[in-house]
């Protein structure tokens, strides 16, 4: 194998791949990355077994080959080589070569057999969507998927298409989040997937808010993603995700509808003297009126009134205020909507001005 | 000991909330007033947890049923508890008090220990530091309080009980000897009847009878804690102030068990009874935790292990589940002769509901059970309701006593 | 090496495979017997053939295919071998060997997500009975709920310390030691010289054996030498110096199979297989002298002494211990 590259080409394809190489020494050729080089193209590789990345450059090879090297240590040799200088690599023994003007490394490498990539995927579903359409529906939801919970299904973010429709549902169990959006796929049939957190923080990370198109495939073990050169694929987390529309209410009969900014802020507020560990406040409905009160250990107390459009019996009901706070924070609309049925009962956020989310929050008993 | 009207070496002051629960609703309900007032637990409650003085004067008294209070009392006022509002005006209290005298041991919701010592001569003497403590409570919360004052806590404690409503007492530590002498034993806080029987053994039935028995008998029965009554009985009580209590750190149960125990069937019996007194101590303080350590005591020493519960819980069964599995690891047969299981890090049970709680039905029906058996069980006893498994064997006395004393735990309501 | 099995372990294997065959193989299996008899060897050759793409005609894997290539390095996505690891940031030079809750944990999120390769997905947990007690029980959920096309296989020689409640979501299969023929036959084919007294004093074992090669058996002299001092009218003592180089598992162990041997001698007139065959009239000698309670209590001051093994002592006055009493038997 033998090619010639561009420093700033090779650090950028670099960078773009390196968050998926597992940080921890477990396996040595895990912290390698995969260099493949074909006659007319380059691709390189980087795995942790749970999620795959790999870039795409279409190139002069001078030779082909595969190998794999350090891929920590070929970023930091490119960061330190100068701007604008061109960078030779090639195979000499059991060793990689990487020489850029007058200065030459050699790396040990593994054999490209021993590392395992993944080339062709069971595929499920498939469809093109514009890359911010993704990106927001993650966006929208992502915050609310669980961490390490025992219920491992819920460590994810579950993705379902089904008639046009993309939907995307995280919840810890506590408070859960839905957004849903149109695409172009033809399938009648719904397909289900759950990617695990790694997976959807890492996605997002090379996700932009342009209208670029991106191929979308889920596959029975896999979800992936094609972006315009560079391939990401997570495994899925083996699991059934509850039922979501089960545990969204539609039978809100107390609805508040506020200004978002300054429900938001007279959150902020009163969670100030909340409880740092359980993060409670109560939440007071009256006429035209919500009372937030927080109150901590040292009984130190917040009191904060807003005013809003309510009309209907006074409701009392606690709530962890983080959940509030981050349900709110996600969107830009200018209104939202609350629909509360008792002090017992979950309460559903909706946004006038945007219609394809939700956010439900389950109460507290203060 | 030099009469000094000035300054005592030791000064203690018991503050007693007056009928705490009835008089704080007397405050916020002023058509309460003059009325004979029960607080029960909830409308529901059939038991009277305290009662106002207008009720005592029927001879209405903590502990009493419901319908025989009502036919000494026919006018009776039941009233619904209301816990939170009774902890904030206590906490309130404290506070107040603790601004006068730092020293201050919270023994209940309604009882505080406050050492003067420090402050008497701040103050000026034992009794003005006392007064204005007295004075405290009533501008914090507009409720009365007796105060006893004294050298030591158990005087003290006596001192308050003897004047009440309103009460102002104080017994100065060189008379606390001739003024316990002819009180009985059993009125002192701390002499239970297990304890008083075997003083009337030995014919000691009013706490100057104790000089006649040499400490040695006591400290041999009961070890420090008989030294202690001895003390107590004679005015010298030695018990500092518990200031820093702290939040309960864990909650467990042991007991000695049959020398030599190899049988299966009879540790596992063991197992269970302890991993329920600790489920039903958890709950009754609504607490719950993840991480129990069980453990089995056999003549090579304590063998056991920190179990870790999948999540949070208070469920006894859950506990024994798992506390089942720990033993049959760690345990090969040899000989068993004491038994523990101890919640660690005890938290308050989750207020954060689940949307997904795996059954809702079925884990509220759980909790509605577990209320069910808990509270036949506080009113007729422990373990009237228990596994089959464990009948006929709530006589099993405890060993080890409960380790922790968090604020309001106490049952001197 | 990840697609042979031995001789004797053929009709594990093909029950296995016919169970595999039969879409029945469980979820977790136990594989379990005395050690030295290749259960480890085993549980990769099945983990091999599982994830390879191209089994051969016995069921094993090919050895060529990608799957067995990342097999062999190491790397393959949808296998997990644990094996007992010393505590985190422990200095000690021997230090306790666990398989601990945080590898049990890892294997668990990795079992909750879908197959990499998308075929099996297989963990293996050698020397099984050294889970500790919360690794123990976090495995159980992934045993009570194990996903589809997943395999657990837990090996051990010492399945009673394994707690019933992963032992009984097991499938077992035992193994057993070959017959002497079978055994010497592969010890030759592996060029070990003294085959049979190696085999003899592996109890059976041929892995075991396998490993007694020419240092093993020098040492073995070393200690016949002072076990045997008495015969030539010497005192032992003066050896225990020597002794403390003895290997770990040689030493202790072997010095109970000689005591072994000497009840032996002592309860049959014949002495029915010796361990230490070729020292049969030495240990004559000395048996004839020896007082049959003493040799059992000498016995139990061994098993003692291997129990206490790891506990730092002196290994000179260990062995200076040892010896006393046996020239006093």
């Amino acid at each position: 194998m033998k090619f010639k590259i561009q420093r700033d080409e090779l650090l950028n394809a670099l960078q773009q791949i390196i968050g998926a190489v597992e940080k921890r020494q477990t396996m040595p050729a895990l912290s390698n990355v995969l260099i493949k080089a074909t006659s007319d193209s380059l691709s390189l590789t980087s795995t942790d077994l749970e999620i795959e990345l790999v870039t795409h450059l279409k190139m002069m090879i001078d030779e082909p080959g595969e190998i794999t090297v350090p891929a920590r240590k070929l970023l930091d040799i490119c960061k330190a080589l100068p701007a604008d200088s061109d960078v030779n690599i090639s195979i000499k023994g059991e060793k990689a070569l990487v020489q850029s003007g007058r200065s030459r490394f050699s790396l040990v490498t593994l054999p490209a057999a021993d590392f395992p990539s993944l080339d062709e995927i069971n595929v499920g579903s498939e469809f093109e969507l514009p890359q911010k359409t993704l990106k927001d529906i993650i966006d929208k939801t992502s915050f609310a998927m669980a961490q390490q919970d025992v219920r491992y299904y819920l460590n994810g973010l579950m993705l379902e298409i089904s008639a046009k429709i993309l939907r995307a549902v995280a919840t810890d169990g506590h408070r859960l989040a839905y957004c849903e959006k149109e695409t172009d796929c033809e399938l009648s049939d719904i397909k289900q997937v759950i990617v695990p957190r790694k997976g959807v923080l890492e996605l997002v990370r090379l996700l932009d808010n342009t209208e670029e198109k991106i191929k979308v495939i889920l596959g029975s073990n896999h979800l992936r993603v094609e972006l315009d050169n560079i391939r990401f694929t997570s495994k899925l987390i083996d699991g059934r995700f509850p039922d979501y529309n089960r545990v969204i209410p539609d039978d809100g009969q107390c609805i508040m509808t506020a200004d978002r900014e300054i429900l938001r802020q007279a959150l902020v507020r009163a969670s100030i003297l909340s409880n740092e560990k359980y993060r409670g406040i109560r939440l007071i409905l009256e006429d035209n009126l919500v009372k937030l009160q927080a109150q901590n250990p040292d009984q130190e107390e917040a009191d904060v009134e807003i005013e809003v459009n309510y009309k209907g019996e006074s409701l009392e009901i606690g709530f962890n205020v983080n959940y509030m706070i981050e349900a709110l924070n996600v969107t830009d609309s200018s209104m939202v909507q609350a629909a509360f049925r008792d002090s017992n009962s979950s309460c559903l956020l909706t946004f006038p001005e945007l219609k394809d989310c939700k956010y439900v929050v389950m109460p507290m008993r203060l | 000991m030099s009469p000094n009207p000035q300054h005592w070496s030791r000064a203690i002051a018991l503050i007693d909330m007056n009928a705490f629960f009835a008089s704080v609703d007397q405050r916020d309900f002023p058509f309460l007033l003059g009325q004979p007032v029960g607080i029960t637990n909830g409308m529901r409650g059939s038991c009277i947890i305290t009662c106002s003085y207008e009720a005592r004067a029927f001879g209405v008294h903590t502990g009493m049923r419901l319908r025989e209070a009502y036919q000494l009392c026919p006018n009776l006022v039941q009233r619904p508890a209301r816990p939170k509002v009774y902890a904030r005006v206590s906490t309130h209290i404290m506070k107040a008090i603790h601004n006068i005298c730092p020293d201050i041991e919270v023994f209940s919701v309604d009882e505080a220990f406050i050492d003067i010592t420090p402050s008497q001569r701040l103050y000026g003497s034992p009794e003005k530091a006392a007064q204005l403590l007295k004075t405290a409570v009533y501008e914090t919360s507009g409720l009365l309080c007796s105060v006893g004052l004294s050298g030591d806590k158990t005087t003290a404690k006596y001192a308050a009980k003897l004047n009440k409503p309103d009460g102002f007492t104080v017994i100065p530590p060189w008379e606390s000897r001739e003024r316990l002498r002819y009180v009985p034993v059993t009125e002192l806080c701390g002499i239970a009847e297990g304890m008083g029987g075997f003083l009337a053994g030995y014919g000691v039935r009013n706490c100057g009878d104790m000089e006649k028995l040499p400490i040695s008998i006591l400290a041999k029965r009961f070890g420090n804690l008989g030294r202690r009554i001895w003390y107590m009985c004679q005015g010298e009580d030695p018990d500092p102030l518990h200031i820093d209590v702290a939040a309960p750190k864990s909650i467990g149960h042991g007991k000695v068990m049959p020398p030599n125990t190899r049988s299966r069937e009879v540790v596992l019996t063991y197992l269970q009874h302890m991993c329920c007194k600790v489920g039903a101590r958890l709950r009754k303080h609504e607490l719950e935790a993840r991480t129990f350590w069980v453990g089995l005591h056999t003549k090579f020493g304590w063998t056991g292990e920190k179990i870790r519960l999948p999540l949070m819980s208070n469920d006894s069964r859950k506990i024994f589940q798992h506390g089942k599995r720990a033993i049959e690891f760690h345990w090969k047969g040899e000989g068993v002769h004491q038994i523990q299981v101890t919640a660690l890090d005890p938290q308050p049970v989750a207020m954060q509901l689940d949307m997904f709680a795996s059954n809702p039905e079925q884990q509220l029906q759980e909790k509605m059970l577990h209320k069910a058996m808990d509270s036949i069980n506080q009113r007729y006893g422990e373990f009237t309701l228990s596994p089959a498994r464990l009948l006929n064997r709530s006589d099993m006395p405890n060993v080890i006593a409960p380790a922790w004393k968090p604020e309001g735990h106490r049952q001197t309501i | 090496m990840n697609n042979m099995i031995y001789s004797w372990q053929k009709q594990q294997w093909d029950q296995l495979l016919h169970m595999q065959q039969a879409k029945r193989l469980p979820h977790a299996l136990l594989l379990y017997g005395p050690q030295g008899t290749g259960k480890r060897v085993f549980a990769r050759s099945l983990a091999g053939s599982l994830l390879c793409q191209q089994t051969v005609e016995d069921g094993s894997a090919c050895g060529q295919c990608s799957q067995c290539r990342l097999v062999a390095a190491g790397t393959h996505p949808d296998l997990s071998v644990l094996v007992p690891t010393p505590p985190k940031d422990s200095r000690s030079k021997k230090p306790v060997l666990h398989i601990r809750i945080d590898a049990i944990r890892e294997l668990g999120s990795k079992l909750a997500t879908t197959s990499q390769m998308q075929g099996y997905r297989v963990a293996i947990i050698e020397t099984a009975d050294r889970l500790v007690m919360q690794a123990a029980n976090a495995l159980l959920k992934r045993l009570e709920e194990p996903g589809a096309d997943t395999l657990i296989i837990l090996v051990t020689s010492n399945p009673h310390r394994l707690p019933i409640t992963a032992r009984s979501r097991c499938q077992s299969i035992r193994f057993n030691s070959p017959g002497k023929a079978e055994a010497l036959a592969w010890l030759g084919s592996q060029g070990i010289k003294k085959a049979e007294l190696a085999l003899n004093l592996a109890h059976g074992a041929p892995l075991v054996a396998a490993r007694y090669e020419d240092e093993y058996l020098q040492n073995r002299e070393l200690l016949s030498n002072a076990l045997l001092a008495a015969t030539r009218g010497e005192s032992s003592l003066s050896y225990a110096q020597k002794l403390t180089g003895l290997p770990k598992d040689g030493g202790l162990a072997w010095l109970l199979d000689w005591t072994g041997d000497l009840v032996r001698l002592k309860h049959g007139e014949q002495g029915e297989g010796l361990v230490n065959e070729d020292f049969r009239e030495s240990l004559q000698k000395l048996a004839k002298k020896a007082d049959v309670t003493r040799i059992f209590a000498f016995y139990d001051l061994v098993c003692r002494t291997i129990r206490q093994e790891g506990i730092a002592l002196n290994p000179q006055l260990l062995w200076e211990n040892l010896l006393i009493s046996w020239d006093n038997l």
